[in-house]
Formats: structure tokens, sequence, C-alpha cells
């Protein structure tokens, strides 16, 4: 089967099969491995915070924001974990990437981690839909390879979580090997945990990782590095988006209806050529557009 | 959506109706007396109730009939009273006796919908309508009761079944001791639906219904409407049964799952759950699927309440996992997974049960499996006992510890680790991987369990080791993601006590592993099978490196990979065994590796080593002239800014940062010109600077020649500095001048929250740090991220749910004492084809070159 029918298959949330996961993955891990921490990305696109295995809702997104490769898209991170259908929403995404590279831009968010899918669904997703862990081990290969950020025409910054205490300018994280499990500490756990709140300088963050940092780091940095705007998801908003610190930085939420139950709304952030920015707002996929969750039981059991 | 509309609320607006009140009395000196807050709804269609708002203690919660509760108003519309107006949260009134009184709502939303009822009332009473006609539908419709949750709740809406309990009133207002339900009938459907609808939203309903179904036998008369709407196609009537079956279950009542899970009536319920008024075009298979799943018992379990046991577990999984998966309300969730949690600790309890019942159950199902016939008596293979062995495992692992600890201690002694011969190499995948689960399971437990083993196994003089069975399978396996599984458990068995103090099974292996076992087990492994491990580098030429079989790189990666680990965390017997072999000279031939991925595995290693920040290695690679060989991965990338380009970058910026002098020294000295063009970082001009400063005699302010935020980049981005304590002290002794750098360049920090660390501690940031100890705590748990309780917003939500997951466990963990139960000494069985005359090959040691070369 060839990548175009995979992606249409994966289209109609059909799982492909372990083989063809183990083959996407190697072809995907030649790509990634020739992408940059800071991976440049030409407007036009749409950036796209956290989707969260929303499968359904990624489809009302790409209804929403055009269809890849018509639109380009840059998504933040978080793509599995919660929802039903995380490996379906991250294979799908990632066929994209291998099929259009240029198309569409993956960065890793804090999700994108052994330690969290253990805890957060997409492990025993992999277990229930694959019989064995081998695919969630294929997936959690390729996390690794996954850039850490990326750069719009010079101007917009984005990462999943927020700045470090540890990176004054881009240029500081080209040094990064990011090939390997999010660490607790250091750079690249910041740049995949941090939260912007509203304080001065930098405070402990109360998820355990990463920092909180105020409008004045935000400015510090935009200004450093000669920025527009710092896009970035990893909170969930009730409105899709937020504007924060003078419109400075945004945080984008792309998962409607939260976990199919907090009543939010999600957002994109299309930015044209110029990088004039336009938000659009999208709800969840109505019910009967979801199919039921494919949950086959075993046929026999001992215990 | 206004109170006088229909009956049936949105679910999500009920909590919209919950609303605070204070009441106030008119005392005798005209001054408004506050007689408190509570929860305003009205009763009996013309009485305003309203409830104090502390919460009720249960036992007058759930009762149903006997005292009233207490109420902080109790007050009667009346058609002739004059009811006001005031504001938008007030509402004044005289009462009969002449007593003004006031209600203050909280939520103007809250006054109006009041308002319009005793408008709306009013105006029935004028009108002469006879009231006990409506009371139900008015009842249910205005209940305002509180919500303890405040304002909040619309923010973040939660599920109408995790309604307050408080909530509904419509039981209560009757005497009555239950409600009735109509006598189920097709015609009957929609009413039931309704009234069960109606009275599921509280808590006072809900075990009233759960009292009622339960003293009818109401489920029992549902089940034959599946069949008659099926005839009759009345699909409609089809969603209400399916919607009634649900909402019943939700009462999560266990006397009503003890019924619904028998035999003859599961297929019934699950008939009625396949349709879904929100899924009009999928019809789930349930009842195909419970009825051709089979429970199949190998050998009949002679305890029938355990083999039914295991049936309803069975059941209440399909449940949760199937049936009602999409509707689950976080009560549920919970009540499903303490039950099957429960009925777990029963059927494990039995197999490992003082009767010794389950040990012979399981002793003969595992001789099935240990004996060289392909089947049994009873028509048993083996294939099924490693399935049924399997999931044994995978419950298992869910057990408490201490359950754990005898289930392991009871399987260790009836050969469950002797099983691999037979199962790591089969030629059916599915046995291969069934067989590395229950092995993950076992190491999941406890990996000193199999160190001994293997010990064990050598006292026995068996002719292969579990480890060296593991490594050759690992080697050998042709699927690749079984391969990527045998590297972890290889790595977890190289876990010892001082690499992994934080792991999950620390606390038991603490006590039930001893240093000694893990001593000689590391002994044995680099005597024995550290060669083979490695030998697919080992085996490298260099005319390989021009195409590599894709199995070939991935094991060469893993391999890579499993040296990092060994030389973060086998301190000096992996020092030994590097500085011994041929392995680095193999290593540093990855480098020139066709795929990249496989050149980045080989630069991790050398960065590894350099982590180590030990001479020993740094001269040991110097003399494999390791710069050339990194320079030259480093310039192939012409610049790219790629993953390898900042892989090679991360060493030369940690030599630099570390100033680790001889590798600064070599790479000035002797490679220059391999990096004299790169001007896109300033890595390399900031090496020189630094060289340069070295040179220059005594070493006066190293660190502030630097901005301060490259200094505090020694937090460690990436977590290199693992090391343990000797090593820490042996580096120490070794190199002083880093030491005093560190402490330099705290000074220069930018953010006082991030004190520089001294190198061992690469701990979370989780822990309040205080900037001038300069240390960080370690968090306990390698899960430290997630265990935080609750690591963000979106976390949160999640947070009782996982809560509800891990209460069970937890509860009955910490109830019973650990450290007793497992710290006996564990028996092994081994194969029974070992052989006496198999004689313990000896390897080549590498040992007695310990050390020479770095001298």
């Amino acid at each position: 089967m060839d990548l175009d029918s995979q992606i249409e298959s994966l289209s109609k949330c059909i799982t492909i099969s372990e083989n063809q996961v183990r083959d996407l993955c190697a072809k995907a891990r030649e790509i990634l491995i020739e992408e940059s921490n800071v991976q440049r990305v030409a407007a036009p696109v749409t950036i796209c915070g956290d989707i969260h295995g929303q499968f359904y809702d990624l489809m009302e997104l790409f209804k929403v924001g055009g269809m890849c490769p018509e639109t380009n898209y840059l998504f933040m991170g978080d793509f599995v974990d919660r929802g039903f259908y995380s490996v379906e929403t991250f294979l799908l995404l990632l066929a994209l990437k291998v099929r259009y590279p240029d198309r569409i831009t993956l960065i890793r968010g804090n999700h994108e981690s052994r330690q969290i899918t253990q805890v957060y669904g997409f492990y025993d997703e992999c277990l229930r839909k694959y019989g064995s862990v081998n695919v969630w081990r294929y997936c959690c290969d390729i996390f690794d390879y996954l850039s850490l950020s990326a750069i719009i025409d010079d101007r917009v910054f984005c990462v999943h979580g927020g700045l470090s205490p540890s990176i004054n300018t881009l240029d500081q994280i080209r040094i990064i090997d990011r090939k390997q499990e999010v660490p607790h500490d250091g750079a690249m756990c910041d740049l995949l945990w941090s939260d912007p709140e509203d304080i001065e300088g930098w405070g402990l963050s109360p998820r355990g990782a990463g920092y909180l940092f105020g409008g004045d780091i935000v400015g510090q940095f935009v200004h450093a590095n000669k920025l527009d705007l710092i896009a970035r998801a990893h909170q969930l908003v009730m409105e899709g988006y937020k504007l924060m610190f003078k419109d400075t930085i945004v945080t984008v939420w792309s998962a409607p209806n939260y976990c199919y139950r907090c009543g939010n709304v999600a957002a994109i952030l299309e930015l044209d050529e110029n990088l004039k920015s336009n938000y659009k707002i999208f709800e969840a996929a109505p019910q009967d557009a979801r199919g039921l969750p494919a949950k086959k039981p075993a046929p026999e059991y001992f215990l | 959506m206004s109170p006088n509309s229909s009956v049936h609320a949105i679910p999500n607006n009920q909590n919209r109706d919950r609303k605070r009140v204070k009441v106030y009395q008119l005392d005798s000196e005209g001054v408004w007396e506050d007689k408190g807050t509570g929860c305003v709804a009205v009763r009996d269609f013309t009485w305003i109730h309203v409830v104090h708002e502390d919460p009720l203690p249960p036992s007058t919660l759930n009762r149903h009939d006997g005292d009233p509760i207490p109420l902080l108003l109790k007050a009667r519309i009346r058609k002739d009273a004059d009811f006001i107006r005031q504001q938008d949260t007030l509402i004044v009134w005289t009462e009969e006796d002449g007593t003004d009184m006031a209600l203050s709502f909280q939520e103007q939303e809250g006054c109006n919908d009041l308002w319009t009822l005793i408008n709306d009332i009013k105006k029935k009473l004028a009108a002469g309508v006879s009231v006990p006609g409506e009371l139900l539908q008015r009842n249910c419709q205005i209940s305002y009761i509180d919500s303890l949750s405040g304002p909040d709740i619309d923010a973040l809406p939660h599920s109408s079944e995790e309604e307050d309990n408080s909530q509904d009133e419509l039981l209560r207002r009757s005497g009555d001791a239950y409600p009735s339900l109509p006598t189920p009938s097709m015609g009957a459907i929609k009413e039931i639906e309704e009234t069960v609808f109606a009275a599921s939203k509280g808590a006072y309903g809900r075990n009233q219904l759960s009292k009622f179904i339960l003293a009818e036998n109401y489920v029992e008369k549902l089940l034959p409407l599946l069949e008659m709407c099926e005839d009759m196609e009345s699909t409609d009537e089809l969603y209400s049964l399916s919607h009634i079956v649900k909402m019943i279950v939700f009462l999560n009542e266990p006397k009503i799952y003890e019924y619904i899970l028998q035999d003859d009536v599961f297929p019934v319920i699950v008939g009625m759950l396949e349709y879904d008024r929100e899924y009009p075009s999928a019809q789930s298979s349930y009842r195909q699927q419970v009825s051709s799943a089979q429970f199949k018992q190998l050998i009949p379990i002679p305890d029938t309440s355990i083999a039914s046991k295991i049936t309803q577990t069975y059941r209440l999984q399909f449940l949760r996992d199937t049936a009602l998966a999409r509707m689950l309300d976080d009560s549920t969730f919970a009540a499903l997974n303490s039950m099957v949690f429960f009925n777990q600790v029963d059927i494990v309890g039995w197999f490992v049960g003082s009767n010794g019942a389950g040990e012979e159950y399981l002793s003969k199902v595992i001789g099935v499996l240990n004996e060289e016939i392909e089947e049994a008596d009873g028509g048993v293979t083996r294939d099924e006992v490693v399935l049924f062995l399997h999931e044994l495992s995978t419950v298992a692992k869910g057990m408490q510890v201490t359950l754990r600890a005898n289930y392991y201690r009871m399987m260790a002694k009836l050969g469950l680790f002797a099983i691999f011969d037979y199962t790591l190499g089969h030629d059916n995948i599915k046995i291969r991987l069934a067989a590395a689960a229950i092995l993950a399971s076992i190491l999941d437990h406890d990996p000193s369990l199999v160190r001994s083993f293997c010990l064990a196994q050598v006292k026995q003089k068996q002719p292969q080791l579990l480890i060296s069975l593991l490594i050759s399978r690992f080697l050998s396996d042709p699927d690749p993601g079984l391969q990527s599984q045998m590297c972890e458990l290889i790595r977890i068995i190289l876990e010892t006590d001082e690499s992994a103090l934080n792991g999950p099974g620390a606390a038991l292996s603490a006590i039930s592993s001893n240093d000694s076992d893990t001593d000689d087990f590391l002994n044995l492994f680099y005597e024995k099978c550290m060669e083979n491990l490695v030998r697919p580098v080992l085996d490298l030429e260099t005319h390989m490196m021009e195409s590599m079989e894709p199995q070939k790189a991935s094991l060469c990666v893993h391999v890579c990979s499993l040296l990092c680990y060994i030389i973060k965390s086998h301190s000096y017997r992996s020092k030994y065994y590097v500085l011994g072999s041929a392995i680095t000279a193999k290593v540093i031939l990855l480098l020139r590796a066709k795929d990249s991925y496989v050149r980045l595995a080989a630069v991790r290693v050398f960065r590894t080593c350099f982590g180590m920040k030990d001479e020993f290695y740094n001269r040991h690679l110097l003399k494999h002239d390791i710069f050339s060989a990194i320079l030259q991965c480093f310039k192939d990338t012409n610049g790219k800014y790629n993953l390898l380009n900042s892989a090679c970058l991360d060493i030369f910026e940690f030599i630099r940062k570390e100033n680790i002098k001889s590798l600064v020294t070599n790479i000035v000295q002797h490679h220059k010109s391999m990096f004299a063009d790169v001007d896109y970082v300033e890595t390399f001009k900031n090496l020189v600077l630094r060289y340069e400063q070295n040179n220059e005699g005594p070493t006066v302010g190293l660190g502030a020649e630097d901005d301060g935020s490259k200094d505090a980049e020694k937090t460690k981005p990436d977590g290199w500095a693992k090391m343990d304590n000797d090593e820490e002290a042996y580096f120490n002794e070794d190199d002083d001048e880093n030491g005093a750098e560190s402490n330099t360049s705290s000074s220069h920090l930018v953010v006082p929250t991030i004190a520089s660390s001294t190198d061992a501690e690469v701990g979370s940031s989780a822990t309040v740090v205080s900037p001038s100890s300069g240390l960080f705590k370690r968090s306990a748990s390698p899960l430290g991220l997630v265990d935080y309780e609750d690591d963000d917003d979106d976390d949160d939500i999640f947070s009782s749910r996982q809560r509800a997951l891990s209460t069970p466990a937890s509860q009955v963990g910490s109830s019973t004492p650990t450290a007793a139960a497992s710290s006996g000494r564990v028996s092994f069985t081994l194969n029974s084809s070992s052989s006496a005359s198999a004689k313990r090959r000896r390897t080549a040691s590498v040992s007695s070159e310990d050390g020479g070369e770095g001298k």
C-alpha cells in the first residue's frame, strides 16, 4: 500500500498495519533528522495547537483551515493522549509529513514522550489497537526526532510550551541535542513545558517542569530576537486562543470540547504571506460525524 | 433556558439552575437580620424551601423518610401574597404572620428563575389549577438546590451525571419510600425514560430509584422489551430503552451490577446498549461480540466462584472498554474500575492462596509448558499456556505490591522463569510478544528477580542463562519492534540499584535484592555476556559503512544506546570494558555510516563518555583521535542546521562549558583547521578563547568572560550529568578547576530560581530551590513530571479520574505491610532440561587488562 492510500485510510480513522507504521516511521526519521531545532518555515502558514487524539475534531480543523497540502500547516505538538484516536491522529499527521515534507511542520509537545504517554493514554491505546507495544515504540522513537520549535519568516517563533531561562537567543537552541526523551529540566524541557503568566521575571511552574515567565521576559526575548510574536500551545483556552503581554505572545488551542467535555471552542492561527494574522474558531465535530471507537474485545480470554 | 420550558433540562444547563441565596428577616427594630445562606427550591408546587448550605452528614442525605431535613426557610406562595422584586437579585415579601422576609440571590439568573416561577404559580392559583396534577413536573423542573462549587462551574461544566448530591428533590417530596416507575411495556418506555432521567439527577433520587428497581426486579421486567421493540422495529423506543439501561447502570448499585452481569441477562443488556440515539447510523454488534467471546479454561478451575468472577470481570471490562466507553462518567468509571480491581485481587489471591488450590492449578498449567509434549491431556497446547500466563501477568501487574510479590515468589517456584527457553525463540510472533510481555512484567515488578535467577542458573550449571538467551534473541529476532523491546528489557535487567534508586519497584528491590547479588550479576554479565551483546558493533568493518542493511543498522543503534546506558550507570565496570576492548574503534567507524541516524547514535556514545568527565575516558578517546572522527562527521553536515549538526555542537559546547582542559587543548591544537570557517555559532570561537585563557596562566575569573546566560546553561539542558556519587567524587579529585568554575558561575545567574546546581544533581525543578543552597532536590519518582498533582489545567480535569484509578490499589497497598512479605528470598525452578554435564563456558576475561590503556 502506498503512502497516498495510507493517508486515505487514516483520513477515515482506519489504522494502518504495524509494518506500515514501522516503514512510515523509518521514512519520517529520514526527514525529521534533517530538520533544525528551530525549523524555518515560510508564510503563509496555519498554526495549530494541541490536538490530543481528537481525530474527528482534527478533521473539523482541516475543514475550517483547508486540507494539506493546499494549506501549509504548523502543528505545535501534543498530538497524542487524552482523546480516543491518538494513534490515527499522529499517524495521519506523520503520513502527511512524509508525503508533503515542506507543507507541514510538526514540532514536539510535552506529551510526545515515553513517560507521559504511559500515563495519559497513548500507550494503552496502542496496546489495545495493535495488541503489542511495538507501535508505541516506533512512535516514541520518532518523537525523539521531532523538532523543538519553528520560526516563520524570521518573525514568529513557535514552540509548544514557552521560553527557558537558559535560552536568550534562538541561536542557543541550535546547540541542543534533541534526540532524547524529554528531560526533567534544562532548556529542552523548558521549551516544552513552560507557561506565560502575569508575573515579573521567572517563577516556578506548578506543573513540576518548566517555568512560568512574565511579560518582561517575553519582551526581552522578542526584542533580542527581533520577533513580532511568539505562538505557543500547551494550555487550554476556552475561547480557542489568547493573546497576552501586548499581543507579543499567543496561546493557540486546537482541541475543541477538550477531552469531549470541557465545552471550549478551538482555534487556529492563519498567517498570510505578509504575516497578517487571522484567527479562526471552530467547534467540536458533531456526534454523528464520529465513528464509534474501535475497541473490539478479545475473542478469547483466560482471565 | 427558562424554567418554564420543557420538563427535561439539557444536562449542561442543570448547574446553572443551582442558586445560592441569603435569607433575611426584618426584626422588630427594622433591621434586616441575616438568617443564613442556603439553596432555594420550590417544593410541593407552592412552597419555597431554602436548605442549609452546610453539607449534611451522609446519614441524613440518604434517608428516604423519617425526619424532614431542617429548612432555613419554608414559605408558602399564596395567590394573594405580594412578592416584590427589588434590584436584580432581591425578592421581598410579607408572610401571613406579618414577618417581612427577603431572599438575596447570588446571581441574577437565579433570581429571574424564581421570580418567573412565583408569578407563574400565582397565576395558576388564581386560575384555580389543581395542584397535585402538576406536582411532579413542576418539581423536577425547579430545583435550585445548591452547588457548593460556586460560579466556576459555568466555566468548566461537568457532565450531567456528576450532579451534586442534593440536587434532586423529586422523590423526597412524596412521603413514599420509592418512586414508582410504570410497569414496563412498549407504550410506557418514554415515560420510564423521563422518570428515570429526572430521578437519577440527584443522590437521593438515585438512591430511591435503586431501591425501587431492586425491590421490583425491574430490570428483569425490562428485558423482554428489547425483543418486542426489535420485532416492531420501533427505533425510537430502542433508543429510549438503551438510555434507560445506561442510566440504571450509572446508578452504580452493586446489586444491580450483580444482576445484569448474569449469564442470561448480560447479552440482553448489551443488546439494548447497541442502540444509541447519538449514533443513529451505527448499530454495534455487542451481542455477537459477547456471545462469541469464549472463556477458555485450560484446565477447569475447581473453584466455581473464582471461575464466575473471571467471567464477571470480563463483562465489567466489556462495559467499561466497549459498550459504555464513550459515555462513562467519572463515578461509573471509578466504580467499574474498582469492581474489576477487587475481582482481580480475589482471582490472583486465589492463585497464590494459602489453601494451595491455585498453586496446584498453576503447577499443572506450567507443567504443560515445561514438558516436552506439544499437547497435554484435554487438548491444552503449550501456546495457550503462554497466552494464559501473559494474561495472568498483566493482571498481576496491577495488583498491590505484597500480592505481586507473593505471586512472583510462587511463580518463580513453579518455573515461570524457565518458560523463556521455549517462548522467546518461538516461530509464532504472537508467542514471542507474549513472552516479552511476561518478562517485562516481571522486570517491572523487580529486576533483581531476573538477576538472581541467572545466578541460580549459573550455580546449577545451566547451559544457557536467561540473560544470554535474551541477548541472543535480541540479536536475531526478525521483528524490529520486538528487537527494540528486548533491548529495553536488557537495559532494565542492567538497571542496578545505584542507577535506578528511584525506579517504581525501588522500595521492593531494595529489600529483596542484596548488593552482592547485583555485584555477582554484573560480574557475570561483563565476563560472559557483554562481548556478545556488542557483537554487531565489534564485527563492523570499514567497508560495511557504505551500505548497511536496515536491520543491521538498527541493531547497531540499539547497541549504542545500551552502551550509553552502561557507561552512565556501571561506573568502573563499563569503563574497564570500554578501555579494554576494541569497541571504541568500532563505534568510531559508525561515525562514517551512511545513515545519519546511525552516525547520531555513535556521536551520543562519545557524548556520554565526555559527560563522565573522566580523564581515563578522555585519554582513551584522544588516543583514538576522536576529534578527527567527530569533526569529520560534523563537517559532513556542511553547516546544515540538522540534528547531527546540533548533536556535534552539543559536544563542543559541553567541553567548552566544563572546560575539560585535555580535550580543549587537543581540539584547538590539532583540529583548528576543521572548524576555522564555522561562523554560524559562537561555540568554536569561544572554545579557542577558552584555550587561550587556559594558557594565559592563572585562571582568574574564568566565568567572568562569559555572559551569564551561557553559564546558566550549566543546569544541564539534557540531563547528561547524571552520575553517581563515586564517579562524582572521582571526578572531583581529578579535576578541581571545574568545581571552582561552577562556584564562580553561580554568581552570574540571571535568574535566581535556577540556581546553578552541582553537577550530580539533576533532579526536578519541581521542588522549591533556595539559590544559596545551590541544590535541587531530586524528585522521588521517575514520573516526577506526571505525578505532580496537576501539571496543568488540562491535566487537572483528569486528576479525578487518575485518582479514581489509583485509589483501590493505594488503599489496599497502604494498609498492608509490604516489607515483611517481600523480604524472603525467592527460590526458582530451573528448566528441567538443565544438564549437569554442560560446562560453564569461559570467555576470555577482559578484566585482566583493566585500565592498562589509561596508564
